[in-house]
């Protein structure tokens, strides 16, 4: 491990966690820089394997998605912080299992299967955190503590919950979350140079949003965001793997949906057929299997034929966005394309049509997001006074009230932080509890909605019907996380309300995890540091032994028996993974060879001399 | 360049300037340098701090008619302070940190109000204690607008052919009536701006309330007409010859 640790370091990193891939950065001298994995890249993809219930992240992880499919978990942002009743509608075909019931068995929740095992999707996203943070701490040679992650402008209170805590489980604190389109704007805007309204045109792997933004003198204001949170490249590959996997039935009789190995490989070769005809004008689909031996070339325009219905799916919330902002689409200076699949040609081409002008595809579409998180980590660590991020909340927060309809509170596109108060009294006498169900979403029905939370204003004093009355404010904070505070207007009583998110972790779920996750830690830290030990011990141990011989033939036998003993005693501490024994002998064996390695080196040079001096 | 308090306004003296305050101990907001960082700034977040109101928060006068562009700069300004961004760092506590979570909030409701001009109009009545979105009895109706419209549904049933017309009739004489309306709102904010006084208040308060019958009004007429011409366009479609295969 590096010896520069210093245990007052304030670095606070910038993390994209996105669907796909994923990346940490940092700023340098007041330059955003993307930090390398351990893996000594760029990305790092959003990819748990477990081998032996020991996961594995990134690309040794991504390598494993066929050939170890049943253990190993991808796309999983797509399940955070959502219910069993959103997944099961049917859009999201991720060919893991995924059963009812997190770890409470509570049973609106939903968790993953891997072998015997099964996860929830925060802890699979704290395992991809936890290689971010380590893959940091091995390039900053610092340990990082804080950080700021990036989520979809469109995600939910439950998404944004769930992301927080995956963080906090991952043994990070996270300072702040911010939208991912919100963070590209603050890396493409970072000289301060432009000004003026721009859209933020971002699809992920997994989620689009689209944000529109008044850049005036470093302030970043959000004017309006929309989007889709199951609309990405994913489903790019999934409209091409429907198309394969008829054509497979149909030619082979086999079924990818009932063999998860092969659908996984049909996965990988359609997002590598994707990614080609950003290139090319043709690519081939490939699979070679034990089971199937399958190919077939696709044209551009067949693909985007296809996909083409998909990319429309943009337009409306791009349209609502410019709306809700009061602008129209000549009113923007800037259309900044974000994300993976903004590098298709119809997607651009889809881009321009809605906005009329030509999209700007200047900035690096998988680097900006994480770039933009850490200029964002930089402004919350005190080193940034220039630059401000003004955000808004992208859904509408309600109450479910009489007639099971959803009465608005907070509007979306509300500047955060932001409050809003509400009185309630009681509706019979001697009435003590009110129960408050909390909503977000645009719809009018409550099931139409996400449900956020529900509590009960307990220990009201019991008096006649409508006498008591309970403020209630409902505070959206700066990550655009809901809080709740409730005061006793008669008694000016201060109330306690403890808000269990609908779908997510309990407090004690969370606690568990952070436990288990630190001993991994500790246990991952104590096995990387024995494998250091080993590495160098190893070699040493090998060539001591070669050297015995020499030892008895050039040392007194006393002195010999003593290097004996200690070759002995290290290749003991080896087998027996002893690290303070391995040490110990390294150290004694190094001092008590150095007679002996004088002595071969003046026998060496003697030998070449004779051999010179024969010459 | 001497700061002051962001919370007291006393300047920031010691050894600990200008991280905390001698005078009251706050850890200090990190200012953004701009032409009114320092003492000017420090009072205006003082303001928003000790605000009552939404004008109080942004220094101005309670009047309908506001300077926007000042106020959106004086907005950007104190966010610059006030923000919870700014009181991340480990130098801030809880309790800091909480002061400028509920500061901003108020400050970007005080915004958003300000910002638009019914918004003001309604949150400037309601403090003046004159609530429009209670109705008050009907008397904000004008009766006879009320039993014209009466009529004219009652001539739609009975002449069919003239309805049209007779709608289209209505509908401008209502857009009329809307406009004088708006145009007295106005004359009476401009009123109570320079000289102020509860009974133009009480007299815009009904002007808003009639406002809002005439809007409903408006969409009723435009859904009327609308069912009118499409049976129109029917009938005349039904003349066609061979039109029904």
């Amino acid at each position: 491990m590096s010896e520069k640790i210093t245990p007052f370091s304030n670095v606070v990193i910038g993390i994209d966690l996105g669907t796909t891939n994923s990346l940490v950065a940092h700023v340098r001298d007041g330059k955003p820089e993307v930090l390398n994995s351990r893996e000594g890249q760029r990305l790092i993809p959003s990819v748990v394997s477990f081998v032996d219930d020991k996961p594995v992240v990134g690309y040794a992880a991504k390598r494993k998605k066929v050939r170890d499919a049943e253990f190993t978990v991808f796309s999983v942002k797509r399940l955070l912080g959502r219910g069993f009743e959103d997944v099961a509608v049917g859009q999201d075909v991720l060919p893991y299992e995924i059963v009812r019931g997190g770890p409470e068995g509570d049973s609106k929740n939903i968790s993953i299967r891997v072998g015997e095992r099964t996860y929830t999707a925060i802890e699979i996203s704290a395992i991809i955190l936890r290689e971010l943070k380590a893959s940091a701490e091995q390039a900053l040679g610092v340990p990082v503590r804080q950080a700021v992650i990036t989520v979809p402008a469109y995600f939910n209170d439950s998404q944004r919950q769930a992301t927080r805590t995956a963080g906090h489980i991952a043994g990070l604190e996270v300072l702040r979350i911010i939208n991912e389109p919100t963070a590209a704007a603050l890396a493409y805007g970072l000289d301060r140079k432009k000004e003026g309204l721009i859209a933020v045109y971002d699809m992920g792997g997994g989620t689009f949003d689209v944000s529109i933004l008044k850049l005036h003198d470093g302030i970043f204001e959000v004017l309006a965001t929309n989007g889709n949170t199951t609309l990405g490249g994913d489903d790019l590959d999934q409209a091409v793997l429907k198309v394969v996997a008829q054509e497979i039935k149909e030619s082979h009789g086999l079924d990818p949906a009932r063999d998860i190995q092969l659908n996984a490989a049909l996965i990988e070769a359609a997002e590598k057929m994707k990614i080609e005809l950003s290139q090319s004008e043709t690519a081939v689909f490939e699979v070679k299997l034990a089971c199937l031996n399958y190919s077939r070339k696709w044209t551009r325009s067949e693909f985007q034929k296809l996909i083409l219905p998909i990319i429309e799916k943009t337009r409306e919330p791009c349209l609502q966005a410019l709306r809700d902002a009061g602008l129209k689409p000549e009113d923007l200076s800037d259309v900044v394309m974000v994300g993976g699949p903004t590098r298709l040609k119809i997607v651009q081409d889809v881009a321009r049509m809605i906005f009329g002008r030509e999209p700007n595809t200047s900035v690096h579409p998988d680097e900006v997001v994480a770039a933009g998180a850490a200029i964002q980590a930089d402004i919350l660590a005190g080193n940034n006074q220039d630059l401000l991020l003004l955000d808004v909340v992208p859904l509408s927060l309600g109450l479910e009230t009489y007639g099971g309809l959803m009465s608005p509170l907070i509007a979306r596109n509300t500047r955060i932080p932001t409050a809003a108060r509400e009185v309630f009294t009681t509706f019979v006498d001697r009435q003590t509890g009110v129960d408050i169900h909390v909503l977000q979403g645009e719809r009018e029905k409550v099931e139409d909605n996400r449900s956020l939370a529900r509590f009960k204003l307990a220990g009201i004093e019991p008096l006649p019907a409508g006498l008591p009355r309970i403020e209630v404010m409902f505070l959206i904070d700066a990550d655009g996380i809901l809080q709740v505070a409730a005061k006793d207007l008669r008694t000016g009583h201060e109330q306690t309300i403890e808000v269990r998110p609908s779908y997510g972790l309990s407090d004690a779920e969370v606690e568990k995890m952070l436990v288990e996750g630190q001993k991994n830690a500790e246990a991952d830290l104590a096995y990387r540091r024995w494998v250091e030990v080993r590495n160098e011990a190893e070699p040493m141990l090998r060539n001591a032994e070669k050297k015995l011989p020499d030892a008895f033939r050039l040392l007194p036998r006393e002195e010999a028996q003593t290097i004996e003993a200690q070759v002995l005693a290290l290749k003991q501490g080896i087998e027996q993974k002893d690290i303070a024994q391995v040490q110990d002998a390294k150290y004694r064996l190094g001092a008590s060879t150095v007679r002996l390695a004088e002595l071969l080196i003046k026998e060496a040079i003697e030998s070449a001399q004779r051999a010179s001096n024969k010459i | 360049m001497q700061r002051h308090c962001a919370f007291c306004s006393q300047p920031l003296t010691g050894a600990s300037a200008p991280h905390v305050c001698v005078s009251c101990g706050k850890p200090q907001p990190v200012h953004a340098a701009g032409p009114e960082s320092g003492a000017e700034s420090a009072q205006a977040a003082v303001r928003v701090a000790e605000a009552e109101d939404y004008f109080q928060a942004f220094g101005v006068s309670r009047k309908f008619e506001q300077d926007r562009k000042a106020l959106e700069k004086r907005f950007y300004d104190l966010s610059r302070i006030l923000h919870p961004d700014r009181f991340s760092s480990a130098a801030f506590g809880p309790e800091a940190r909480r002061l400028s979570l509920e500061r901003m909030s108020y400050l970007n409701q005080a915004w958003s109000t300000l910002k638009s001009p019914q918004l003001l109009r309604d949150y400037l009545l309601g403090l003046e204690g004159f609530d429009t979105s209670k109705p008050q009895g009907n008397a904000q109706i004008p009766m006879e607008l009320a039993e014209s419209w009466f009529e004219l549904q009652d001539a739609v049933m009975e002449e069919p052919d003239t309805a049209l017309a007779r709608v289209q009739d209505f509908e401008l004489g209502l857009r009329k009536l809307s406009l004088s309306n708006a145009a007295a709102i106005l004359e009476l904010e401009k009123s109570h701006d320079s000289q102020g006084g509860r009974d133009l208040l009480k007299e815009l308060g009904e002007k808003i309330r009639s406002e809002s019958y005439l809007r409903s009004l408006e969409r009723d007429v435009e859904r009327l007409k609308n069912t009118l011409m499409k049976t129109a366009l029917m009938k005349k479609n039904s003349n066609i010859p061979g039109a029904k295969n």
